[in-house]
């Protein structure tokens, strides 16, 4: 889903730079005042692991197989400000180190799968924190905000796509809609079982950025 | 390690190499933002395009190769645009046919990965973060980079000798149990990685770290290159003058 340099257009770019950065600059500011200096080497681990997560090959259907994006497990794990703190160091190396996605669509890129992949998810997970939820429920809401976590931030990406005049509006949200509603369901089957080992190991990971969040 | 693909290019030894990171960054956001402002059916000022990075990546001594193998990477999103493109065509710009359209999304975005895989095979990511924090990036963030970088490889290669041990353990299983087993061995690798982390930063306070780092300031920008980055940019620019009259 990096959005490469070339397909989006200069009104396009400049407003989701400048959505990106000011989340961002939020987003850091918040992270500081909570927890100090402790979180960076925290966070920067973090941002690591979950480059290390994405290596992992999972066997989807006929041959072809998946690998967690991890934006809705890092939102869970850290918090909303960390997570896309985090998430936005991880896509910053992609682009500058494996040229994954462009330079001057960094900020789109940043806007989908930093903060809209850390975001969109999580509120599911609070909403039923509220209700104190039984594991089976946490655990289900946890593979809805995994779910949705993938799909927001692919219908975005039509969304700018469109906004750029390059592809169609309707078809392009459809398809990348669609076919990311299935890469979803694999992003929220390994989240729930990620998450249930840590509940099982150290459950005190798991609350902590509950609370936070 | 199994990675040292990263970093392969980014030690030799060429003008651009030895160039200030912060030049080399803003050169490169200029020019494919001219990349990106070429209109999709002017040709000539591709193709002139082409030929300055073609230097650059002659000048830079990396294999023409490895640079056509990474930016082939762009193809998969090409096709997904070209389906589109296929499908349905309303409320696209009257001024160009689909054709060529898709044609100029094609070049731009391939002149523009070819740009970024230079940029980022002739500058060490520590430089690049050193450039970055010069123009006034977040210290904050440089700093979650810099952690980050040093222990993608750590925790890369731990998730590799995971993954081996796994595959020999669990041969011919099933895939619902393959697939649970890796995603629990994810999860051990958070907790693992979560703890180190911990360990990591009350080694760091052990050692004074009161929350900025201090490095030794190794780039500084010579006359010289701030020259070669002008005369980059103003060829940039003529080119951008001289096709648009006289465009094909």
């Amino acid at each position: 889903m990096h959005i490469p340099d070339g397909f989006l257009d200069p009104k396009t770019t400049l407003l989701c730079y400048g959505i990106s950065a000011g989340w961002i600059a939020i987003a850091l500011k918040r992270t500081k005042g909570r927890l100090g200096e402790k979180t960076v080497p925290l966070m920067g681990v973090m941002g690591a692991f979950i480059f290390a997560a994405q290596m992992f090959n999972f066997p989807i259907a006929g041959g072809t197989s998946g690998h967690l994006l991890g934006g809705f497990l890092a939102a869970l794990l850290l918090g909303v400000w960390e997570g896309s703190t985090v998430m936005a160091a991880v896509v910053l190396i992609q682009c500058l180190v494996f040229q994954d996605g462009g330079l001057l669509a960094l900020g789109a890129n940043l806007l989908n799968i930093a903060i809209l992949g850390a975001i969109s998810g999580l509120w599911i997970v609070k909403l039923s924190l509220l209700r104190n939820p039984s594991k089976k429920l946490f655990l289900l809401a946890c593979g809805a905000g995994a779910w949705l976590s993938v799909v927001i931030p692919a219908a975005a990406c039509a969304g700018e796509l469109g906004l750029s005049g390059i592809a169609p509006w309707k078809t392009t949200l459809v398809a990348m809609t669609g076919i990311h509603a299935l890469i979803g369901v694999v992003e929220a089957i390994i989240t729930i079982l990620i998450i249930a080992v840590i509940k099982k190991i150290r459950p005190d990971l798991l609350r902590m950025s509950s609370d936070k969040a | 390690m199994k990675h040292s693909y990263l970093d392969r290019y980014s030690n030799l030894n060429s003008p651009i190499h030895r160039a200030d990171p912060r030049l080399k960054i803003l050169v490169a956001l200029f020019f494919v933002l001219s990349i990106l402002l070429t209109n999709s059916g002017n040709l000539l000022e591709f193709a002139l395009y082409g030929l300055i990075i073609a230097s650059l990546v002659i000048i830079s001594r990396i294999p023409p190769l490895f640079i056509l193998k990474r930016s082939l990477m762009i193809i998969p999103f090409i096709v997904l645009i070209s389906l589109f493109l296929l499908f349905d065509r309303t409320g696209l710009s009257a001024e160009y046919s689909g054709k060529v359209l898709f044609r100029g999304i094609v070049i731009k975005s391939y002149l523009a990965i070819v740009m970024l895989t230079l940029l980022s095979s002739t500058s060490t990511f520590p430089s690049l973060l050193q450039g970055l924090q010069r123009l006034k990036i977040s210290k904050v963030f440089i700093l979650l980079l810099s952690f980050m970088y040093r222990y993608i490889f750590i925790l890369v290669d731990e998730a590799m000798r995971i993954t081996r041990g796994k595959r020999s353990r669990e041969f011919g299983a099933g895939k619902w149990r393959q697939i649970k087993s890796t995603a629990s061995l994810i999860g051990i690798l958070f907790i693992r990685t979560y703890e180190r982390g911990e360990r990591v930063y009350s080694a760091m306070c052990s050692r004074g770290f009161d929350g900025t780092i201090r490095t030794l300031n190794t780039i500084r920008l010579r006359m010289a290159e701030i020259l070669v980055g002008f005369a980059l940019v103003t060829i940039i620019i003529l080119v951008k003058i001289f096709t648009h009259s006289h465009a094909l």
